[in-house]
């Protein structure tokens, strides 16, 4: 018998982590139009990855989480956010 | 009532679910929670008042469904504490996808199911089809047969369940309505003694959760590692089978009871056909096999105490030799056309090479009267094929007109 893992279960702590790289996986990316945003933090609130970020600088969004669902620009109530195709790469 | 009073070692008359309710008042557990469903409920209903009253220190998550009660008991185990949860029937069944976690993440979870037929058709009646419905999640599944035994099994489930050799889910099953809401007498330890058996959760190391290290349980995991986490869990799960009956035999030394480990015998020795089943209705049937014996046959009966991991080196002894076997059960095992527990003695005699007619008895689903009149027509029926008369692989005793005489 030989094992990979030295555990009984699948379990571990953050420096021997894999994760699952899912950026790679949208074909669409929100884009956000700063003067039409109110800054009332919604789209942060609903982002089901925490990829949506907000601070002093305004909305961010960081692509190493989004999964170009839509969610954000479906919620936002000025429709300041447009989901836009990723072409080439 | 005093603190003091009720920690004292004493004899009441009480039903299965206060026996139940005072096993686990005595083992201390941090978290409970669960939800309500007939007949688990006064299990849940005596907890509460006992808390309220401060003859207990649990604290409670009250939640609004099984699937998040297992939830909340699964991160609390996962996070240290020791944990208690119960349900029955439909309430296991919406239980089920959060039933799956504790085994395959090694949490040691207690949990209780009060025997209750499968919805649909919705019942509220006693019956093993709920408990045989998870029989394939991973867990340590124990069926008992009176009060008492609800009691100790359930205190000696938290010690099986902590071992660190073990760190399995341990679930006690007991007959709904039969077991739950009728009383017996039952000795109850003083919660002293329960602190020598079972010593506090914090004394083992296993893997936690733990916000410094930044600690996960994996939800996804590479399918090339799958193989190895089913292995080990299956080696555990092998392995609890020697560790019940060490247990049970540090139980018997303390306490002075004990129900025979794995597997319970009764008459086999020189028996020559064996009735074999599991649950309360084995009291019954010892009834019935003592009346048989004074008529003259030869009968032996088995109790299978611990339903999985199944004790098939144990049965195949028994079962060496014997010219017939009856299983008496309540649940059928859809697409099998037998019961749960004959299929798995036909798994036995199949591994073991023993060619032993086995004939199979269903009765009592939906909280009929399993009567001894009707455990010694099957009893006769069993001698019948143990002399080598034709007769069909299953009876529904229920629905017999009378069994082959």
């Amino acid at each position: 018998m030989h094992f990979k893992c030295s555990y009984d279960i699948p379990y571990g702590h953050k420096k021997k982590i894999w994760t699952l790289d899912i950026s790679g996986m949208s074909s669409t990316r929100p884009t956000i139009n700063k003067e039409a945003c109110t800054e009332c933090g919604t789209c942060y609130l609903y982002c089901p990855t925490g990829a949506i970020f907000f601070d002093d600088g305004g909305i961010h969004v960081t692509f190493d989480f989004c999964k170009g669902c839509g969610t954000c620009a479906q919620e936002c109530p000025t429709t300041a956010i447009v989901m836009m195709e990723i072409s080439g790469e | 009532m005093e603190k003091e009073i009720f920690e004292k070692a004493r004899t009441v008359v009480c039903d299965g679910n206060k026996a139940a309710a005072h096993a686990v008042r005595l083992c201390r557990p941090d978290i409970i929670s669960f939800y309500p469903i007939t007949p688990q409920t006064p299990l849940l209903e005596n907890l509460y008042g006992w808390s309220g009253d401060g003859l207990m220190d649990a604290d409670f998550v009250e939640v609004e469904g099984e699937t998040s009660a297992i939830g909340v008991v699964s991160g609390a185990s996962a996070a240290g504490g020791r944990t208690f949860t119960a349900s029955s029937g439909a309430g296991l069944a919406y239980m089920f996808s959060g039933y799956l976690w504790p085994s395959a993440f090694r949490l040691p979870v207690v949990m209780a199911n009060v025997n209750r037929e499968q919805s649909p058709p919705v019942q509220v009646a006693g019956g093993n089809s709920d408990m045989m419905s998870v029989k394939d999640g991973g867990w340590i599944q124990i069926h008992v047969e009176n009060c008492q035994e609800i009691l100790d099994t359930l205190i000696m489930a938290y010690r099986l369940a902590e071992d660190p050799e073990i760190l399995l889910p341990v679930q006690v099953s007991y007959d709904g309505f039969v077991l739950s809401h009728l009383s017996q007498n039952v000795s109850i330890p003083a919660q002293k003694d329960v602190d020598r058996f079972l010593p506090p959760i914090s004394n083992i190391k296993r893997p936690l959760l733990d916000p410094d290290l930044g600690t996960t349980f994996a939800t996804w995991v590479r399918g090339e590692l799958l193989s190895e986490f089913y292995y080990k869990r299956c080696e555990a799960i092998e392995s609890s089978k020697k560790k019940i009956e060490e247990i049970e035999q540090q139980f018997h030394n303390l306490f002075g009871r004990s129900y025979g480990g794995l597997v319970e015998e009764y008459l086999t020795e020189d028996a020559e056909i064996l009735m074999v089943s599991l649950g309360s209705q084995v009291g019954t049937m010892r009834v019935a096999v003592d009346r048989a014996r004074e008529k003259g046959t030869k009968v032996g009966l088995v109790k299978i105490r611990v339903f999985r991991p199944f004790p098939i080196e144990k049965l195949a002894a028994i079962f060496q030799g014997k010219k017939a076997i009856g299983v008496y059960e309540k649940a059928p095992c859809w697409g099998w056309n037998r019961g749960h527990v004959c299929m798995e003695v036909n798994g036995v005699l199949g591994e073991s090479g023993n060619a032993i007619p086995v004939v199979n008895f269903l009765g009592g689903m939906g909280s009929i009267d399993i009567t001894i009149e009707e455990v010694e027509k099957s009893i006769a029926v069993t001698r019948k094929v143990g002399d080598g008369c034709p007769h069909k692989k299953i009876y529904w005793m229920p629905l017999e007109d009378t069994p082959d005489e």
